[in-house]
C-alpha cells in the first residue's frame, strides 16, 4: 500500500514537472502556455468529435505499445514499431491491389494477414540479427524505419501512383471491399477489440505461462535463461517477430480503416508513440490501454494544435522527452527512498 | 576511361568527403563518450540542436565562426544533461539517449520555426581555392569547406588524445574499468560527464556543418539518421578514430554515389537510391557486431555500466 501510493506520488511529482518545464519551453517560443496546455489536454475530450478521434489514435499506439512492451519484456529495445507499422500498410496495399473483386470479409482478412506478414518480416530482421550477431536491435531496428519510410515513398511516387490525383503523390484509394468499416458510423474500427483482446491474452500469458516465466527470466538475466536452457536468440526472433505482427496489423488499421489509401503521413509517430507508452508502463500489458489512451489524448491535441496555433506535430516530441527526462529523474529518487525505508525497516 | 568515367568520380569523391563530414564529428563525439563509458543514443538529437542553433545564430549574427560556437556550445548543453543524468542520477543510458533525441527532434521544431524556407547566408570560403584548377585534384579539394579539412585533422587529434596523452589514459581507464580508474584516484564521474559534454559540442559541430555548408537552410528534422549511422560508424571503427574516418567515407561514398547516380538520371528510382546509405550502414553493423562477438578487448568493457556499480554497498 505504501509503496503503491510512493509510485503514485513520484509518478504525480514526474509529470508535473514535465509539463512545467514544457510550459516553459512553450513560453520561451513565444507562445500562451495555458492556450497550448489546454489544447494539448481539451481537444481530445471536450467535444465528442474529440473523444472519438482520441479513441481513433489510440487504436494504433496501444498495438505499437504491445509491439514495443513484448521485446521489453525481453530487456530489448524496439523502437522500429513506426517502420513495421508502414511495412504492414504496404503488404495490406499490396492485397488490396492484387485480390480485386472478392468479397468485404475475405479481403479484409486476407489484407490483415499479409499486413502483419509484412510487419513480422520487418520485425524479424533486428529480433534475429541480434539473436544471430549481437548486433544492437535498437539501431537495427530504428534505421530500418527510416528504410521503410523510403520505400512507401518510393511506392507512392512510382508503381502506386494514383493518376487520378493529380501528380500528388499518393496511392489509389481502396476499393470499398478493402475498407474496414467504422463502428456505429464512427471511424473507430473493429482493431480496438482485436488489440484489447492481445492486451488481455498477453497479460495473462505473461502472469500464467511457462513462456511467460520464462521470459521473465530472460528479461532479468539472459545468462541465467541460457544456463537453464532456454534458447535465447529463438525468443528474441519470435518477440520481435510478433511485435513486427501486431505493428504491421496496426498499419492496416490505419490504411484501411482511416486512411483508405497508401499516402505518406500515414503514422502521426505512432510507433514511437508506442515505444513511449510501453516504456511508460513498465511493459505490463494491462496497463497499456490505458497509457495508449492517455498519449492519444496529447496526440489528438498535438494535431489540433497544429491547426489552431501552427505548432509543428513535433511539439509531442518535446512533451515525450520531458516526460522520460522526468521519470528518469523521480526514478532515482524512488531508488533512494525505498532504501531509506527498507534501512529504516531493518533497524526498527 | 573516358572523360565522363573520371567526372563522376571525382564529384563521387568530392561529394564522399562533403557527405561524411558530419558523420565525422558526431561518431568522432560518440567515440569518446562510449570510451569513458557512456553510451550516448542521443546524437541524432544532439546534431538536430547544432544544426538549428547554427542556423538561427547564422541569420542572426552572420558571423560563421561564432554560429558554429553557439551550436556546439548549445549541443554541449544536451550532451551534459544526458551526461548528469547517467553519471550522477543512474539512469538508463539506453532511454536517456532515447529521451535526448525526443527533447531534441521537439525543440529544434518548436524553435527552428520561423528559420524554415529561409536560406542562410554563408561568406566562408573554401580554404583551398586555388587548387581550383589543377585537374582531379582541383574538382575534389578545391570547393571542400573549412569543416571538412578540420573533421580530418580532428580525427588526428582525438587519436593522439586518446591514445598518445595523460588524459587519453584517464578517459580510456573510466570506460574500461571505473572500479580501477577510481581505485587509482580518478574522478570517474567527472570524466564522464565530462566526456558527454565534448560528445554534445562534436555533434553540435556536425549538425552545423549540416545547415551551414551542406544545405545552407534549415529543415524540421534535416538529419534525418545521420546521428544513428554515427554511432554504428563507432561500433564499425572499433572505437579507433581513423577507423571511423574510413566507416563514415564508405557511408559519405554511398550518399555520394546516390546523389550523382541520381543527377546523371540514371533509371533507378530515386527513393530507392536514397535506400542505399542506410542499409548500406546495416550491413555494416551486422558485419562488424558478429566480427566483434567473438572478440572480447575491443569495445570498452565498462561501457553502459554506471558507477559506482551498486549503490546499496554504501548504506
Amino acid at each position: 500500500m505504501k509503496y503503491g501510493l510512493l509510485r503514485i506520488a513520484i509518478t504525480v511529482l514526474a509529470l508535473a514537472m514535465a509539463v512545467s518545464a514544457f510550459a516553459a519551453v512553450v513560453t520561451l517560443a513565444g507562445e500562451n502556455p495555458r492556450a497550448v496546455l489546454l489544447t494539448l489536454g481539451a481537444a481530445g475530450t471536450s467535444s465528442a468529435y474529440g473523444l472519438v478521434e482520441t479513441i481513433v489514435k489510440a487504436i494504433p499506439i496501444l498495438l505499437c505499445a504491445l509491439a514495443a512492451a513484448i521485446p521489453g519484456r525481453l530487456g530489448l529495445v524496439n523502437i522500429g514499431g513506426e517502420g513495421q507499422l508502414l511495412a504492414g500498410a504496404i503488404g495490406g496495399t499490396l492485397v488490396a491491389q492484387v485480390a480485386v473483386g472478392l468479397p468485404l470479409v475475405p479481403t479484409l482478412a486476407l489484407m490483415a494477414f499479409v499486413a502483419s506478414v509484412f510487419g513480422a518480416t520487418w520485425g524479424l530482421l533486428p529480433g534475429v540479427l541480434r539473436g544471430l550477431t549481437r548486433a544492437n536491435e535498437i539501431v537495427i531496428s530504428l534505421l530500418l524505419n527510416y528504410v521503410a519510410g523510403l520505400a512507401l515513398l518510393h511506392l507512392i511516387h512510382g508503381p502506386w501512383r494514383d493518376p487520378a490525383s493529380f501528380g500528388w503523390p499518393q496511392a489509389s484509394a481502396l476499393p470499398t471491399a478493402a475498407q474496414l468499416p467504422g463502428l456505429g458510423g464512427t471511424r473507430i474500427h473493429a482493431l480496438i477489440w482485436v488489440a484489447l483482446a492481445l492486451c488481455a491474452l498477453l497479460a495473462f500469458a505473461a502472469k500464467r505461462t511457462v513462456v511467460g516465466m520464462a521470459t521473465r527470466v530472460i528479461g532479468a538475466n539472459p545468462a541465467v535463461g541460457r544456463y537453464l536452457g532456454l534458447r535465447v536468440p529463438v525468443y528474441y526472433a519470435v518477440a520481435f517477430g510478433i511485435a513486427g505482427a501486431i505493428a504491421g496489423l496496426a498499419g492496416f488499421g490505419e490504411l484501411s480503416g482511416i486512411q483508405g489509401r497508401l499516402r505518406e503521413g500515414l503514422s502521426l509517430g505512432y510507433g514511437y508513440a508506442g515505444f513511449f507508452v510501453a516504456w511508460l508502463c513498465r511493459n505490463h500489458f494491462g496497463w497499456l490501454p490505458v497509457g495508449a489512451l492517455a498519449f492519444s489524448l496529447v496526440v489528438t491535441g498535438a494535431d489540433a494544435l497544429q491547426v489552431s496555433a501552427g505548432m509543428p506535430f513535433a511539439t509531442v516530441y518535446l512533451l515525450q522527452g520531458l516526460v522520460f527526462l522526468a521519470i528518469l529523474a523521480v526514478s532515482n529518487l524512488e531508488q533512494q527512498i525505498l532504501k531509506r525505508w527498507a534501512v529504516r525497516d531493518a533497524a526498527g | 576511361m573516358s572523360a565522363l568515367d573520371a567526372a563522376l568520380i571525382t564529384s563521387v569523391i568530392a561529394g564522399m568527403l562533403r557527405a561524411s563530414t558530419p558523420i565525422v564529428f558526431a561518431a568522432l563525439g560518440a567515440a569518446i563518450s562510449e570510451r569513458s563509458g557512456v553510451i550516448n543514443l542521443g546524437l541524432e538529437g544532439l546534431m538536430l540542436t547544432g544544426a538549428c542553433a547554427a542556423a538561427a545564430a547564422q541569420l542572426a549574427f552572420g558571423y560563421w565562426p561564432l554560429s558554429l560556437l553557439i551550436a556546439a556550445a548549445a549541443a554541449m548543453i544536451l550532451g551534459l544533461v544526458h551526461g548528469f543524468f547517467c553519471v550522477y542520477l543512474r539512469t538508463s543510458q539506453v532511454v536517456t539517449g532515447l529521451a535526448i533525441i525526443f527533447l531534441g527532434q521537439g525543440l529544434t521544431a518548436i524553435f527552428g520555426r520561423p528559420l524554415v524556407g529561409k536560406v542562410i547566408p554563408m561568406d566562408a570560403t573554401p580554404p583551398l581555392a586555388m587548387l581550383a584548377g589543377i585537374p582531379i585534384i582541383g574538382p575534389i579539394l578545391g570547393q571542400q569547406d573549412l569543416m571538412v579539412f578540420t573533421a580530418v585533422a580532428l580525427v588526428a587529434v582525438v587519436g593522439v588524445l586518446l591514445f598518445r596523452t595523460r588524459w587519453g589514459i584517464w578517459l580510456r581507464a573510466s570506460g574500461e574499468s571505473a572500479v580501477s580508474a577510481n581505485a587509482s584516484g580518478l574522478p570517474v564521474r567527472r570524466i564522464r560527464l565530462l566526456a558527454s559534454g565534448v560528445c554534445g559540442a562534436f555533434c553540435g559541430l556536425g549538425g552545423a556543418h549540416l545547415s551551414l555548408f551542406y544545405a545552407q537552410q534549415w529543415q524540421e528534422g534535416m538529419v534525418a539518421g545521420r546521428g544513428w549511422v554515427a554511432l554504428v560508424m563507432v561500433i564499425f571503427g572499433m572505437w579507433f578514430p581513423w577507423r571511423i574516418l574510413a566507416g563514415a567515407y564508405l557511408f559519405g561514398g554511398l550518399a555520394a554515389l546516390q546523389l550523382n547516380l541520381q543527377a546523371r538520371g540514371v533509371a533507378a528510382p530515386q527513393y530507392l537510391l536514397a535506400m542505399l546509405p542506410f542499409v548500406g550502414t546495416l550491413a555494416l553493423l551486422v558485419a562488424a557486431s558478429w566480427w566483434l562477438k567473438r572478440r572480447t578487448g575491443w569495445m570498452p568493457a565498462d561501457l553502459g555500466n554506471p558507477f559506482p556499480p551498486e549503490v546499496e554497498g554504501k548504506t
